[in-house]
């Protein structure tokens, strides 16, 4: 008979250690584990970096779990490889960050439904995360993903380019706002021209923002096209009038963000629509020739409804999405649930972040470090989105920015060039 | 080996094991691929969705759409300007500097510079210097009594752009292959030519230019496929607008494939693209085969 002697070497020395480790040192040892998040480099940022300190260090000390980030620069690139990642049998991702623009039915169908997470783990307060943002994110009823950063459009202007040119105050109507952007279009004493409004028009949300002073629309959130009414002609009958009287820029159609911003430091133009988060840029003093003098506001309503309908602004938003092949769906649910809870949304506020929470703008130490807080919490509690979530909106979004340009450009007329784009899109329906 | 080294016409193990790697990387990174967009321009294909047959109906609505046609029509008319004006100011150059200018060398330098500079830099110095309101060329054009070129408003104008621009940053390309081609004719020829009472004419017509020729077709051959694709001018300087009208077929197929996520439209758009390449490029290619290939056995 042989006695086999019980041999300790390095690796079961090693081996029971950590077993013995795992079985003392309870669940949380035992189970942490390192979540992947993709998104934008700037998610990255204002989730861990700034005033507001790190958002995630709460979920990371409860969890003991971790988080490896994945970041792009480039938001396009951002949404293809999340999409084609989402769309795998099996992918690394756990929390992702997807653009409302891409939230369509056939996209969000490869993230998690949120509704069972939220029975067993709610957001805190979630009435208070605007309604327009929640909405777009759901399919036949059920949530498919969290918003978590907006970009929610005003009407942007320069104060002292207004006060060069004698204008008191921001007009009280669109018909004023039109006539005052043809007064602020003008050429400096050194030759530098001004040019009343300017904003970039590839976006159907810019023409939209504009549009909505007369309660205008492209379409209705129940999937009416509405274009061809007279309160989405109009507006871009004004604004070709504009163009003609040269108070819109003469590459209208090429100018892009980066121009606009630079525009706006350097005085170049009067006003735009952007979001109010490009204050803290356009007035920065490091790069605006004019800090503190930059303002933003809504839109003024058209006079016949002035008072009576409420403005209601474009906005864009980004949403967390966990993707149904996720190994951590749990954990990165309540990654997310610590984001989105008051505390978690008031620091990445704090950190650079347009907070969902209309409470947020409320925060005395987020709200005293930005003018305009009063002014973008109005415009998100009626804010809503450019156009309903269906699977051709992209191709109908293009659609409709290609026949408001060729009206705004006289290429043809507002009327028929929002009938043409009405009869294209419904044939996509 | 050194046999088999010495004798081009038989091929020995060694001579494949040599060329295999390229051979894969060619197979792994463009031929399985291709295969693969081909199977896909028969399907309809989008994120979350598995491909389903569709047989020709990609083909069918690619034909159809009146914006490839319009797109198609826009690459026409651009990669014909652009190789031909280019394939004329290159030669233009090329005779010029073999003919003898002073400080050749810095000339040469600076007529390569453009192929040193990305495309993007580019596009953004050019979008700056036609800027309507402050650029450059604008303000020029306007102390001249000119009118301002309408590039973001007017197709037109908006395509003139680009074609300036590709011309720009592809001549050197251009240039290059027939600089070098001109310098490798021997100046024998010309001596004989002078010394038979030849005018400097007729020495281009009845030296140069036949001596060119195999050059001239590979440069417009090539710059014909790599125009044939052309994005980045489009994309960055007009966007592919106003209003849709200066789409090019590279354009329409990023939209199609990475904006509207229509991966068996994009991949039939794709096919379609070869498929005029192989069309414009078989003249030549048997031009070039017939005088030089051909020639040689």
């Amino acid at each position: 008979m042989r006695i086999v002697q019980p041999k300790l070497d390095r690796r079961r020395f090693l081996a029971t250690g950590a077993a013995t480790l795992a079985a003392l040192g309870g669940p949380a040892i035992a189970q942490a584990r390192t979540l992947t998040a993709f998104g934008h480099r700037v998610h990255q940022t204002v989730a861990t970096t700034g005033p507001g300190g790190d958002a995630t260090a709460a979920w990371r000390a409860q969890s003991g779990n971790d988080i490896s980030w994945v970041t792009l620069g480039d938001v396009n690139a951002i949404q293809e490889r999340l999409l084609r990642e989402a769309s795998l049998a099996e992918t690394t991702f756990d929390l992702t960050y997807l653009l409302n623009g891409r939230a369509v039915p056939r996209n969000l169908a490869l993230f998690e439904p949120l509704d069972a997470f939220m029975r067993e783990a709610p957001i805190e307060d979630f009435d208070d995360i605007s309604a327009g943002l929640v909405d777009p994110m759901r399919v036949n009823g059920a949530l498919h993903a969290l918003p978590m950063r907006h970009a929610t459009n005003g009407l942007v202007w320069n104060e002292a380019i207004f006060e060069e040119r004698g204008i008191k105050a921001l007009p009280t109507t669109f018909e004023e706002l039109m006539d005052v952007a043809k007064r602020l279009t003008f050429v400096r004493a050194d030759g530098t021209p001004v040019v009343g409004l300017a904003f970039t028009a590839v976006f159907a949300s810019n023409f939209l923002s504009i549009a909505r002073a007369f309660d205008g629309d492209f379409m209705t959130a129940d999937m009416r096209i509405v274009a061809d009414q007279p309160s989405m002609v109009k507006p871009l009958e004004a604004l070709a009038d504009l163009f003609k009287a040269g108070a819109l820029p003469r590459n209208f159609a090429a100018v892009n963000n980066e121009e606009i911003t630079t525009w706006m430091q350097q005085g170049r133009a009067a006003m735009t629509i952007n979001p109010y988060a490009r204050l803290v840029s356009y007035n920065d003093p490091a790069q605006s020739r004019y800090p503190g003098k930059i303002k933003a506001a809504a839109v003024p309503m058209a006079a016949s409804l002035a008072g009576r309908v409420a403005y209601a602004s474009t906005t864009e938003y980004w949403a967390f999405a966990i993707p149904r092949a996720s190994k951590n769906k749990r954990a990165a649910w309540d990654l997310a649930r610590s984001l989105s809870s008051r505390a978690g949304t008031l620091a990445m506020a704090r950190n650079g972040n347009g907070p969902v929470r209309v409470s947020t703008y409320s925060e005395p130490s987020f709200a005293s470090a930005l003018p305009h807080a009063a002014a973008e919490a109005l415009a998100l509690k009626t804010a809503r989105i450019h156009l309903p979530a269906f699977d051709n909106q992209a191709r109908a979004h293009d659609v409709f920015v290609e026949e408001s340009q060729a009206a705004v450009l006289g290429m043809k007329p507002a009327e028929r060039a929002m009938a043409d784009a009405t009869r294209r899109v419904r044939a996509m329906l | 080996m050194t046999a088999a080294l010495a004798n081009p016409a038989r091929v020995s193990p060694i001579h494949v094991a040599m060329v295999a790697p390229v051979q894969a990387l060619l197979i792994g990174v463009v031929f399985l691929p291709s295969l693969y967009v081909f199977w896909l321009s028969f399907n309809e294909s989008s994120f979350g969705k598995a491909p389903s047959w569709v047989g020709l109906k990609n083909y069918v609505a690619v034909l159809s759409d009146p914006y490839f046609w319009r797109a198609f029509g826009n690459t026409a008319i651009v990669i014909n300007i652009v190789v031909y004006l280019e394939l004329l100011l290159g030669l233009a150059i090329a005779l010029l500097f073999a003919g003898g200018v002073p400080m050749r060398r810095v000339l040469i330098s600076i007529v390569l510079a453009p192929y040193a500079i990305s495309e993007v830099a580019a596009v953004v110095m050019w979008r700056f210097m036609l800027d309507p309101s402050v650029g450059m060329i604008s303000q020029t054009l306007a102390s001249l009594g000119l009118p301002t070129i309408e590039w973001a408003v007017v197709p037109a104008h908006g395509l003139a752009v680009v074609c300036a621009l590709s011309v720009w940053l592809h001549l050197p390309f251009t240039f290059l292959i027939l600089y070098a081609a001109r310098l490798a004719i021997p100046a024998d020829l010309y001596e004989a030519a002078r010394i038979d009472g030849a005018t400097p004419w007729q020495q281009f017509r009845y030296v140069t230019l036949p001596a060119l020729v195999p050059a001239i077709l590979v440069a417009v051959l090539f710059r014909y496929i790599f125009a044939f694709r052309m994005f980045s001018e489009v994309w960055l300087v007009t966007g592919g607008g106003p209003a849709r009208s200066t789409e090019v077929l590279a354009v329409y197929l990023y939209q199609e494939a990475f904006r509207y996520n229509e991966f068996g439209i994009a991949a039939a758009t794709g096919w379609l693209m070869v498929t005029g390449s192989i069309v414009l490029a078989i003249p030549y290619l048997y031009v070039v085969y017939k005088r030089t290939l051909a020639g040689d056995a």
